[in-house]
């Protein structure tokens, strides 16, 4: 491996880190959780034939 | 709106059938090929009954078979309830049942007579391989055709892990099977020497990822809340775990190949990214164990959701494991051991059957137009011959495991080997006996749960199932993709 691809391959490694942390930031955007809330209730809709 | 949609649930229940009778066979198969272990005389000396032979059997049959027929069955269920549509081209949807239980029935005929490719987890031959495409890519279709058609704006996250699935699966089985065809019940794979290692356990590690896992988490984010009857514990957690999983998973499958000629480095990587797994495999653990914080009451009551339990707590488990046995010291001791036997049935039987065994209990009854399944002490006793045996066979394969690994790693003060390998078989024997009576135990509940199924069943039989009609939401405003109206 040759200094120039191990430089890139660094700054590709930082930039997947990054988008991870704003994956995070973008999932807890407030704006998103009354959206949430209502997804996370959506299975239990299917269970009218519970006894 | 007036209501005049109807889920397809007819495809659904022939998978919900077909996974029942191929995880009867399937271990069936198991228990005798780990008979075969405790007494070789059972091979008969025929070649065809050989433990060679008949192991891929059980584990296509277990895999492909058992869970790819759970999977696909879960699958059309999960993506009409979480679009509020109907299940999109029909009649390519049944075509996906019966190709794939061809390839199932093809692959499992000709396997036992040497027409194999000789690669872990992809043995059937080339004209089998093309059939699977042809399937999975329809599989695919009906899939994305229906989620294009959704009239719930947000994509639920189980069907981000159902696509990620199907597409991540096409990718590893076409890659992993391009080879030269010299007849037609033999081929040579393009690959040669370590990079035919290396794709195959590519394919190999990540056919765990995104078949056992990804697939069946798809089943765990939809069931796990429904049978609890609480809200998913952290739906934004569940889409972090998601990109985490798809993006670090990929790259830990060279850890299969640990102390080989593959470049050290490359072990390393698989090393590094394994023990990055353990965080998306907690979370998802951890998410599917919260989603029942209040509910315990419901779970001392409900077989089903003991079965749910016990496979996220087996994830977590076996995936604490796998990320230990790919760190190198410890890889030393394990590999080509029984442990890694006992690291695999504690993921398959423990996370991947019981989560499975657990969404088809939940989903049977409503698919089979019945108020609940036949018999609730059926499924009782189901949980604990299935927990009963799970125990046996993982608790007597790490004890095999690691006697086998101390044995061969023995050594004097001259630096010879103190045992020859037949003494590490002779103090394995009882293990393998344990082994194939835990093994017994999770069969018998196998056909305890057919035959509630079959019971449940009963209605859809006589062709008396009123069809369940969609709930159609009105609107939002400026939706996109614009809602599918109505029809009949």
């Amino acid at each position: 491996m040759n200094g120039a691809w191990g430089q890139v391959a660094g700054i590709v490694t930082v930039a997947l880190m990054l988008l991870f942390v704003a994956v995070w930031v973008w999932v807890w955007h407030s704006g998103h959780k009354e959206k949430y809330d209502r997804l996370a209730r959506l299975p239990m809709a299917d269970a009218e034939d519970r006894p | 709106m007036p209501n005049t949609e109807t889920y397809n649930d007819q495809v659904v229940r022939l998978f919900l059938l077909a996974a029942a009778v191929w995880g009867v066979v399937g271990m069936g198969i198991g228990v005798f090929v780990a008979a075969q272990l405790a007494w070789p005389a059972l091979n008969f000396d025929t070649s065809w009954l050989t433990f060679s032979r008949l192991r891929p059997n059980h584990t296509f049959g277990v895999i492909f078979a058992f869970g790819g027929s759970a999977l696909m069955g879960t699958c059309y269920y999960v993506v009409q309830r979480t679009g509020h549509t109907r299940l999109a081209l029909p009649r390519l949807a049944t075509a996906t049942f019966w190709g794939w239980q061809l390839v199932c029935v093809l692959a499992m005929a000709t396997m036992p007579f040497g027409i194999t490719q000789s690669k872990e987890y992809a043995e059937p031959e080339w004209f089998i391989d093309i059939l699977v495409a042809a399937v999975w890519v329809s599989f695919g279709v009906v899939f994305f055709a229906t989620l294009a058609r959704r009239r719930i704006k947000h994509i639920y996250v189980a069907n981000w892990y159902y696509g990620a699935f199907i597409i991540a699966v096409a990718l590893l089985h076409i890659v992993n099977n391009i080879v030269v065809p010299v007849s037609l019940t033999k081929s040579y794979p393009v690959y040669s020497g370590t990079v035919d290692a290396m794709v195959q356990w590519w394919y190999g590690h990540n056919a765990v990822a995104f078949f056992l896992t990804a697939g069946f988490l798809g089943m765990m984010y939809y069931f796990v809340p429904r049978q609890a009857q609480q809200p998913l514990w952290s739906y934004r957690f569940s889409i972090v775990n998601f990109w985490a999983l798809i993006s670090v998973y990929m790259w830990a499958g060279s850890h299969h190949l640990m102390y080989t000629a593959l470049p050290d480095w490359v072990q390393s990587v698989g090393m590094a990214f394994s023990v990055l797994l353990l965080m998306p495999s907690w979370g998802s653990a951890a998410n599917g164990l919260f989603t029942f914080n209040g509910a315990w009451k419901r779970v001392a009551n409900d077989p089903a959701a003991k079965f749910m339990v016990l496979a996220l707590v087996f994830y977590a488990a076996s995936t604490t494991e796998g990320s230990t046995m790919a760190v190198k010291t410890v890889n030393s001791l394990s590999h080509y051991t029984d442990w890694t036997v006992a690291h695999v049935h504690s993921g398959a039987i423990g996370w991947v059957a019981m989560i499975t065994i657990g969404s088809l209990y939940a989903m049977a009854p409503r698919a089979l137009g019945r108020p609940a399944m036949h018999s609730k002490r059926g499924m009782e006793l189901h949980f604990w011959l299935h927990t009963a045996g799970l125990i046996l066979y993982v608790a007597s394969m790490w004890t095999a495991g690691v006697t086998e690994g101390l044995m061969w790693r023995a050594t004097d003060a001259t630096g010879a080997l103190v045992y020859p390998f037949i003494d590490s078989l002779i103090a394995i024997k009882p293990f393998y006996f344990i082994r194939f009576l835990g093994g017994l135990l999770i069969v018998g509940g196998m056909i305890v749960m057919a035959w509630n199924l079959w019971h449940t069943a009963a209605d859809a039989r006589a062709r008396l199932i009123k069809p369940i009609p969609v709930p159609i939401p009105e609107p939002e405003p400026l939706q996109v993709p614009a809602p599918v109206p109505a029809r009949a």
